[in-house]
């Protein structure tokens, strides 16, 4: 019985420093530096106090408040994404993050219908050569409506608004930091995915 | 003699006495552990909508570990061999009537019962499930050991032409962790998928196809806890692993946070020309036999589909977030329309029509 319990112990502990040992190996990101996103450059600024200044005195210039964004949402029936535009408050981050979290509010056009759980955060979009890497907390997964037409639409609606943005050509999608290689279980996302121009007809 | 005898009296009584008390214990200690057979009955019931014949034993506890087999020199024979098990005051031999013949209980070692369950018909012709249930106060019911064998039987089912000889992989979406979508009413995807991939299957096979599905029961196919690639590479190696394999296809109830989205869709991976003409073959089928709009065939980065070896289809059936199209995808008679169609359209796929 006493060796029993020496032997049940023994086998814990190795059992433990096992799950240790692989959960400490989880990170798949490799702790890549986040790329700074504060170029503007391509996007169509409407800022309020734009004045035309020259490139030497560019510490000077007024950031633009705000940002006029193309927003892709799927219509009622989920037959296409519709572009939307709407102007976004960039004073407290950059205009890829602003998009994305317009984007997970239901909108009021009646047109569209919002696609996004309401629990679903976003903890950050970055910039990593021309691929966007976009990072949903797990709540997404939760009170997701699944199906490949939702899971389409959800994948679609952000790569294609994001897209719009000329820098960028693809858009990588992340769960808490960590790389997914499915949201709902059917589509493969292993690898950035490329604007879906399928879901525009 | 007196002392002397006294002394082995004593002997005796001490020993009887802690016998005794050994006894007790470790009948205790079997209370705890064994499994009783409590009783035997058989009655006609409804599962699903499916009209069965429910054999059903009574246990005293619940966590009975069992296995179930079959012996080729006695087809009409289900074994149930019940670890840790006594067969109680269950009669050894019980004569039965309708499609069960009898029951023979038998505790082959100690603590390890075995039943067999001998049937009028070769057990690989019938439809039936083994399960347990636990034991639920609300309702006095004990934990229970239940067969339930179909009043249809497999052949039963119908059958299509231009399968005969064809190997098909069957992939019913989701399962067991993973409920798939959920719709209004709390219908989920991975029991029609199932239903319907079942049905499917039964008309294949009764047409002379060779069938491998993915899952069987309300499993995953990987494990709990598994990645998704871990789970979907696990169905993609389903078919990689049986190498006669011609086509896969998946099946799957679709969802969209908005309940108006409606109809069918069929997919297919790019620049698969035969996973196109399979999923074009299934689309018109499905439109024809369950009347939903046409949503059309189209082609997707879908894992399964992008990792299959063979031509593959995903279908869609319809939106379990629809409220209409919920109610039919939970009805048997529509199930059993939608599988038909699935098998016309794989026939006419081998069959080039």
């Amino acid at each position: 019985m006493q060796n029993n319990m020496k032997l049940y112990r023994g086998l814990l502990l190795l059992a433990a420093t096992a799950i240790l040992a692989v959960t400490a190996g989880c990170d798949p990101q490799g702790e890549k530096p986040p790329t700074a996103v504060s170029s503007s450059a391509s996007a169509s600024v409407a800022s309020s106090s734009e004045k035309p200044s020259s490139s030497t005195s560019g510490s000077k210039q007024e950031a633009p408040k705000s940002v006029e964004v193309e927003l892709y949402y799927p219509d009622a029936t989920a037959t296409k994404l519709v572009s939307v535009k709407k102007k976004l408050d960039i004073t407290k981050e950059d205009k890829y993050n602003a998009a994305v979290h317009a984007l997970m509010q239901d909108p009021k056009e009646k047109t569209v219908t919002g696609i996004f759980p309401k629990t679903a955060k976003l903890r950050s979009v970055r910039l990593q050569g021309d691929v966007a890497v976009v990072d949903f907390d797990s709540n997404i997964r939760k009170g997701f409506s699944g199906g490949s037409t939702g899971e389409r639409f959800l994948v679609g609606s952000v790569v294609n608004t994001l897209t719009n943005f000329p820098e960028i050509k693809k858009v990588r999608f992340l769960l808490d930091g960590k790389e997914i290689e499915s949201l709902a279980g059917h589509m493969d996302l292993t690898e950035p995915v490329a604007r879906m121009n399928s879901l525009m007809e | 003699m007196g002392l002397f005898g006294l002394t082995v009296t004593r002997f005796i009584r001490a020993f009887l006495l802690t016998m005794l008390c050994l006894g007790i214990l470790s009948s205790l200690c079997m209370a705890a552990s064994t499994h009783e057979l409590t009783y035997f009955k058989s009655y006609e019931t409804t599962v699903d909508g499916e009209e069965v014949i429910r054999f059903e034993l009574g246990l005293n506890r619940d966590g009975l570990a069992y296995k179930e087999s079959t012996k080729a020199y006695r087809p009409n024979t289900l074994i149930l061999d019940l670890d840790d098990t006594i067969p109680g005051r269950l009669r050894h031999q019980m004569q039965l009537s309708g499609i069960g013949e009898s029951l023979k209980v038998q505790e082959v070692e100690l603590k390890h019962t075995r039943l067999q369950l001998n049937f009028t018909k070769p057990v690989e012709e019938l439809s039936y499930r083994v399960y347990t249930l636990s034991e639920n106060r609300k309702e006095r019911k004990p934990a229970r050991l239940v067969i339930d064998v179909s009043k249809r039987g497999k052949k039963a089912a119908g059958s299509t032409e231009g399968v005969e000889g064809h190997t098909i992989v069957l992939d019913a979406g989701h399962g067991g962790s993973d409920t798939g979508a959920i719709g209004p009413s709390g219908l989920t995807e991975k029991e029609v998928t199932l239903a319907v991939t079942q049905k499917v299957r039964d008309i294949l096979e009764n047409s002379g196809a060779h069938v491998v599905m993915t899952r069987d029961s309300d499993r995953d196919v990987y494990g709990v806890n598994a990645t998704d690639r871990q789970e979907l590479q696990a169905r993609v190696d389903v078919s990689l692993r049986e190498p006669a394999t011609e086509i896969f296809v998946s099946v799957h109830c679709n969802a969209f946070s908005s309940p108006s989205a409606h109809g069918v869709e069929t997919y297919y991976y790019a620049g698969s020309p035969l996973g196109y003409r399979l999923a074009a073959l299934l689309d018109e089928e499905l439109l024809r036999e369950g009347g939903l709009q046409d949503r059309g065939v189209k082609d997707a980065n879908f894992y399964v589909l992008r990792h299959s070896a063979v031509p593959a289809s995903l279908v869609e059936l319809a939106f379990i977030t629809n409220y209409q199209e919920e109610r039919l995808l939970a009805d048997d008679g529509y199930q059993s329309g939608l599988a038909e169609a699935i098998a016309r359209a794989i026939g006419r796929y081998f069959s080039g029509n």
